[in-house]
């Protein structure tokens, strides 16, 4: 089973930008299009370590974990899908609640 | 020898030529007084402020400051003043516009940076408006202005901070897109005075991020672009050392929220529909109207006012178009003003024990 780590802060950014990529640098559409998505669909299992950041816009959030619950399946993204965040307990809950709501 | 009949048409042809020359040299008389009287006092109906002696050409078109300007304390001044900048950046009165400042006596930061973008969007918006003026007698209102860099916006204006300051200003910031690196300076400027929790800060981030997203997303709009705007957003922000505050004020010259509300969502509002201030309102309450009531979109604002909320005290302050929403820890004040503001402003106090 091939697992892919991605470190937020070294491979991406520690301060998280907009929603799309014309708002601005370091969106969650960068994100999610050139990192999360790939490594999913190369991947078994993603781990995706998000401490160190200094915020995590709700948008930023929505963009990333939402629109990939739509594009991929809520369901098979939950199963290959580990996410460590220690450091916003908020910002954790709000994934979540992104990814039920746009719950194919 | 000259016959009767000759003399007949002589008489009649000088007649019909000093009628004629009676009527230009009249002509030419009234042109003359005019373009002397133009010359001496401006045109005519204009207002004594705009006389100019001598040349005809870029006549400048004078806008004085009120004592206060304050969206706080001064809400109506404040409001009319802009809107006569504005119209005296965008008129064709003249090339030249000069700004009063000589009884200014206060100023808000907030004010300030109002200032600040509707003089840079003249600049580059209008490249042959010129903009002068002279400096404020009141020193705090000269340092509050340099400090949120408004002297930078003229040339030959020699400003130098002040040796002591309770007040440390992070001069002004502006752009086009969203920014992560712009509010993680902001945090860390507050950092020293706020010493902020790990969640507050990051709420923080995350609030101000969403607020200039929803510059990119929602507050200009692309079908009523017509040169007037400038989408751009525009970021100041303070710490003091005496009253232990942080506070930032972010602006943008877009629609407003009610008229962007009244845009997305025209189908669920009837003729008789709620008041600017109270859509404001319950955009800080309850987020941004959302169609499909969407949890993830609309938290900006109702991040910022729950930090207040959690705080000793602060304050929340919105003025957009022609309301002003006052939030703090137990009360709300909501008012309807005369004036339009031409943007967005929000102005979010923080107080730390």
């Amino acid at each position: 089973m091939s697992v892919k780590t991605i470190n937020f802060v070294n491979d991406f950014t520690d301060c998280p930008g907009g929603r799309l990529v014309i708002h601005g640098e370091y969106s969650g559409e960068l994100f999610r299009d050139k990192y999360l998505k790939p490594a999913l669909e190369g991947s078994d299992r993603v781990v995706l370590e998000m401490d160190g950041a200094i915020g995590f816009p709700s948008s930023f959030i929505d963009e990333v974990f939402g629109i990939l619950s739509e594009q991929v399946g809520y369901d098979t993204l939950k199963s290959k899908l580990d996410i460590k965040l220690t450091d916003d307990p908020m910002a954790l809950k709000e994934i979540e609640e992104c990814m039920l709501a746009h719950k194919a | 020898m000259k016959t009767n009949g000759w003399t007949r048409r002589r008489a009649r042809e000088q007649r019909q030529w000093r009628k004629h020359h009676r009527a230009t040299l009249r002509r030419r008389q009234k042109t003359r007084c005019r373009r002397r009287h133009r010359l001496q006092y401006g045109h005519v109906g204009e207002s004594t402020d705009n006389r100019v002696r001598g040349s005809t050409y870029k006549r400048p078109f004078h806008v004085t400051f009120p004592k206060a300007v304050d969206f706080d304390e001064n809400l109506e001044e404040t409001l009319a003043f802009f809107s006569r900048l504005r119209a005296a950046v965008n008129s064709n009165h003249g090339n030249i516009v000069r700004i009063d400042h000589a009884q200014l006596e206060k100023i808000s930061p907030a004010a300030s940076l109002v200032l600040i973008a509707e003089v840079i969007r003249a600049g580059s918006l209008h490249a042959d408006c010129v903009l002068q003026g002279n400096i404020p007698v009141n020193e705090e209102v000269r340092n509050i202005l340099g400090e949120a860099g408004y002297w930078k916006c003229f040339s030959d204006v020699d400003w130098k901070p002040p040796t002591t300051r309770k007040r440390l200003y992070l001069e002004h910031r502006n752009g086009q897109k969203t920014s992560g690196e712009t509010v993680k300076q902001l945090i860390l400027h507050f950092l020293p005075e706020a010493s902020l929790a790990m969640a507050e800060q990051k709420a923080l981030y995350s609030a101000l991020i969403e607020c200039m997203d929803n510059v990119m997303k929602h507050a200009y709009d692309q079908s009523e672009h017509n040169g007037l705007f400038y989408r751009q957003w525009w970021l100041l922000a303070y710490r003091d050392s005496e009253t232990h505050e942080i506070s930032f004020c972010f602006f943008d010259q877009g629609l407003g929220i009610p008229k962007t509300i009244r845009t997305r969502f025209k189908d669920k509002f009837g003729p008789l529909s709620a008041p600017d201030s109270s859509l404001i309102v319950k955009a800080v309450i309850d987020g941004h109207y959302s169609s499909t009531k969407d949890p993830t979109r609309g938290r900006g604002l109702p991040t910022l006012k729950r930090l207040i909320d959690q705080a000793k005290s602060g304050e929340l302050m919105i003025v957009s178009s022609q309301s002003r929403c006052i939030f703090s820890k137990s009360n709300q004040n909501a008012h309807d003003a005369k004036g339009n503001l031409g943007g967005t402003l929000i102005v979010w106090t923080l107080q730390r024990s």
